[in-house]
């Protein structure tokens, strides 16, 4: 274990928007749901920032980085564990553009540690190449993360507020809100994060990864997104 | 006194364990035709004859489903096994949405569990479920396609309160599994949610009151695309979005509309559309 003191600032690396994890590139929807619903602003922001968090992030991201750092991918049982509970976010997630998202994104999160020399990184981005693991964000957050000595609770708070500022971001960069009122949106989603991080997450029973979400506005806004032929984010 | 505790205490009565069916339906081929060979239908399932709607495709069959006994009550648990076996052609839907009354703290469960043979082709559409105030409904799908297989398989929700109250369901639970047939998971999607949170302002489904879901299983080059079937909901004041699922499953359709009514409509056109392009042929039905 690290100190507390030293956890912290990782864990403020980590989350920092400087670290090069690629997530710049995503807007999770929010671009498709400003072209289908002018006048998108504050409000709206924080409607469906509120909606990803209870029904996209809560159950699905959360619960599998969670039980990713549980694992890791110290050993070839944790690794096929790690795949498993991969495959299970692949499978949940029905919109393409969300879960090509979610690769992509893990995929640049890995580059970058792989570079850094991230403890795990390279083997887990060989898996990626070899098609052993479909290298989800949550998933890679979590395996990396705890690689780095950041608690399972730690972990967590990151990617939380990693989604959030995520989504909020590229609201800034899409000139629907200003950098104030993101950031007053931002704000109130922070209480609502630190709930979701009280809320349990149980050990799968007879290898049963269970995933729960329902974003369907979300998802329709990216699924009609994609086939835009002009758009500033991969999703 | 609850149902958990009635059960603990021995004092199991109908309203808090409610009724247990399973229903079966076996289609087949045989003598160019698709026949409907096994039908258990339990109370309160209840079927019309097969119809041969289709001048231009006689093999196909179409069945319609009803309730006997006007919508799913508290605790219910009623399962649903439909079998197309290779080669069959089947169109199985509902005369009406089914009401889904006050529930109790036992859900409401329906179980639809669906195989699709090789070659084989079902539309499973039944119309919408209707959510009355206090409904607590868990809804699973699974669906088990061989390679080959076509299908187009759809799903409705809408919440409606008689008195005009707008009160809220209680919980509602979906989940839905697709595999192939050496079992490998290749869909699993899990969801929850409580009426308070289906209407809110922060609703997952934004300021739409009604949801649906269609699933197509075919081969890549015949699945229409996801542009065409955004078009067609949009035509009927629906909000759709279509992509490839995972594991090349096949293709998957979120909808949403204002209510019940507008979901239906939207949810038959599409199907209508997706019929073509799976089965060759115009989709016929009996009038309702």
């Amino acid at each position: 274990m690290i100190e507390p003191v030293l956890a912290d600032l990782i864990a403020l690396q980590q989350g920092d928007t400087a670290f090069p994890s690629g997530s710049f590139a995503f807007s999770n929807g929010i671009e498709g749901l400003a072209a289908q619903e002018p006048g998108f602003g504050e409000v709206e922001l924080a409607r469906n920032v509120s909606a990803a968090l209870d029904f996209r992030w809560a159950g699905t991201d959360r619960v599998a980085l969670v039980l990713a750092h549980r694992t890791g991918a110290d050993d070839a049982v944790a690794s096929e564990r790690l795949s498993a509970i991969d495959a299970a976010v692949e499978a949940a997630s029905l919109s393409e553009p969300m879960r090509t998202g979610s690769r992509r994104n893990g995929a640049s999160l890995l580059a970058a540690h792989a570079r850094l020399g991230t403890p795990g990184a390279a083997a887990l981005r060989a898996a990626v190449r070899t098609g052993t693991l479909f290298g989800h964000l949550a998933t890679v957050q979590g395996a990396l993360w705890r690689a780095l000595g950041l608690s399972e609770e730690r972990a967590a708070s990151v990617a939380g507020y990693a989604f959030a500022s995520g989504l909020t971001s590229a609201a800034v960069r899409l000139g629907l809100v200003g950098a104030i009122e993101a950031q007053r949106v931002l704000s109130g989603a922070l209480p609502r994060i630190a709930r979701i991080l009280e809320y349990p997450v149980d050990d799968p029973q007879d290898e049963d990864i269970v995933l729960t979400g329902f974003t369907p506005l979300i998802e329709i806004a990216a699924m009609r997104q994609a086939q835009a032929e002009l758009r500033l984010f991969a999703n | 006194m609850s149902s958990l505790a009635a059960r603990a205490s021995g004092e199991v009565s109908l309203e808090t364990v409610g009724r247990r069916a399973e229903a079966r339906l076996v289609f087949a081929r045989g003598g160019g035709a698709t026949v409907l060979t096994r039908q258990h239908v339990p109370y309160p399932f209840h079927v019309t004859r097969v119809f041969r709607l289709h001048p231009e495709a006689p093999d196909l069959a179409s069945l319609y489903l009803q309730s006997a006994s006007g919508g799913l009550y508290r605790s219910d648990h009623l399962s649903l096994a439909i079998e197309a076996r290779p080669g069959a052609r089947a169109f199985v839907t509902t005369q009406a949405g089914t009401v889904v009354h006050r529930g109790g703290p036992l859900p409401t469960r329906q179980e639809t569990r669906v195989g699709i043979g090789t070659d084989a082709f079902l539309a499973y559409t039944p119309d919408p479920l209707i959510l009355f105030p206090g409904a607590h409904l868990n809804v699973t799908t699974e669906i088990e396609a061989a390679p080959g297989a076509r299908a187009i398989l759809t799903e409705g929700v809408a919440c409606h309160d008689p008195t005009g109250r707008d009160l809220p369901f209680d919980r509602l639970s979906m989940s839905l599994r697709i595999a192939d047939p050496a079992g490998r998971t290749l869909v699993r999607e899990r969801s929850a949610l409580d009426g308070e949170a289906f209407t809110a302002a922060a609703s997952p489904l934004g300021r739409h009151r009604a949801y649906g879901t269609m699933i197509l299983l075919a081969p890549a080059e015949i699945l229409p695309a996801p542009r065409l079937l955004q078009a067609e909901a949009d035509a009927f004041g629906c909000l759709a979005g279509a992509s490839p699922l995972p594991n090349g499953a096949g293709l998957g359709l979120r909808l949403l509309a204002s209510d019940g009514g507008r979901l239906s409509a939207g949810l038959e056109a599409l199907a209508r559309l997706a019929f073509r392009a799976l089965s060759g042929c115009e989709p016929s039905r009996r009038r309702k």
